[in-house]
């Protein structure tokens, strides 16, 4: 709410244990250049920041305590494409950099194609296909799975 | 000699749900055997199953029944049965594959797209051994930092081409390497495919044009001759 970009990040490394103030704030600057949000809006607050920056610099705040496994819920949902571009470059790399595991929900399969290894489909919550990326959306086998891949729509 | 590749009375067919249950036969009963060194060209008229074949070998299409045995690591395993884990690693150590369409996220230098296969190597050694290949298949170094997705379907078929011979492995798999290239370009990825091959490599794959395929094959498997006859 009424806390400093700089802040959320920091907040994160505080719960952590961090205390000492300037390494703190060197950590989030760092964060901010990592998620390509200019550090000079560090002390900004993030109502000021556009869909795509709050979405990046929610990212910055869950990656900088290090963890193992991601969760990310519709990471692009909402954003303009070019953003969204930015963004599913920015995901690839950090997790191949930090070698982060990630577990994403999407529902969008040109996301799930560019940023997943493995795929599984859930319908009435249950998972009917799982199985390589690449071979669920190239030869679905489940009624439900072919249908989805046969709808998305081609630019 | 060893073998790299065996298919095994390989049958694939696709169930259509959403067309009514329709079912498609591509091929029945396909046997194939590869050796290091082997250029084997997948002949047949277009709805054949050419890239069906490539796709299963591969592992991104699922066959019905039948062997996709490959030799990774000296260890013989069977396509069908591996885990995607597995098949991830047998991709990245064992099987290329240079498929019809570039797919990338935008926004990727064309430079970072080639080396990404080889980063192991160290980002400076990818990116010159990228850099040599984008050269040698012409692509001018100024686009080298441009995403491809704005470049011609040639410029884009021989970004895919650098991207899948960055790391040579010992079973490459081609689909249509050649198609949309001018006879420059033409002339140096058969010249890269034979290099591959004399470097020990298994080659398949698909030749929409005769020359091209006479020129890189020592063999051909017509797909035509594993249709089921009723």
């Amino acid at each position: 709410m009424g806390v400093s970009a700089g802040a959320n990040i920091g907040e994160r490394l505080m719960s952590v244990g961090a205390r000492h103030y300037g390494n703190i704030r060197e950590q989030a600057l760092d964060w901010l250049g990592k998620v390509e949000i200019d550090q000079s809006r560090i002390d900004d607050l993030p109502h000021t920041f556009s869909g795509g920056m709050q979405q990046r610099l929610q990212i910055a705040r869950n990656l900088v305590t290090a963890p193992r496994l991601v969760l990310m819920d519709e990471p692009t949902g909402g954003l303009d494409v070019s953003v969204q571009a930015r963004l599913l470059d920015l995901i690839r790399s950090l997790v191949r950099d930090l070698n982060l595991s990630v577990i994403l929900v999407t529902h969008d399969l040109a996301v799930a194609r560019l940023l997943s290894t493995r795929l599984m489909v859930m319908q009435r919550g249950e998972v009917i296909e799982q199985g390589l990326t690449d071979q669920i959306l190239d030869d679905p086998q489940a009624p439900y799975s072919q249908l989805l891949v046969s709808s998305v729509l081609q630019v | 000699m060893t073998k790299i590749l065996r298919v095994n009375n390989l049958c694939k067919s696709f169930t259509l749900h959403t067309q009514m249950g329709t079912k498609i036969e591509v091929f029945r009963d396909l046997n194939l055997e590869l050796e290091p060194g082997d250029a084997i060209a997948i002949t047949g008229p277009s709805g054949m199953g050419k890239s069906s074949l490539l796709k299963i070998i591969y592992g991104s299409y699922i066959s019905n029944s039948g062997e996709v045995a490959i030799k990774h690591q000296n260890e013989w395993r069977n396509i069908p049965d591996c885990s995607p884990r597995e098949i991830i690693d047998i991709r990245e150590a064992t099987i290329g594959y240079v498929s019809q369409f570039l797919r990338v996220i935008p926004r990727v230098s064309t430079l970072d797209i080639v080396a990404e296969p080889i980063l192991h190597l160290g980002a400076g050694q990818a990116e010159r051994r990228a850099g040599e290949l984008l050269e040698r298949l012409n692509i001018p170094s100024n686009l080298w930092q441009l995403s491809p997705t704005t470049f011609s379907g040639g410029e884009q078929q021989r970004v895919n081409i650098a991207r899948g011979f960055a790391k040579i492995r010992p079973l490459l798999l081609l689909d249509e390497p050649t198609a949309s290239l001018d006879d420059i370009n033409r002339t140096v990825v058969l010249e890269m495919i034979n290099e591959a091959r004399s470097q020990g490599s298994a080659i398949l794959g698909i030749y929409h044009n005769v020359e091209d395929r006479e020129e890189v094959s020592s063999g051909e498997c017509n797909l035509a001759e594993f249709r089921d006859a009723a």
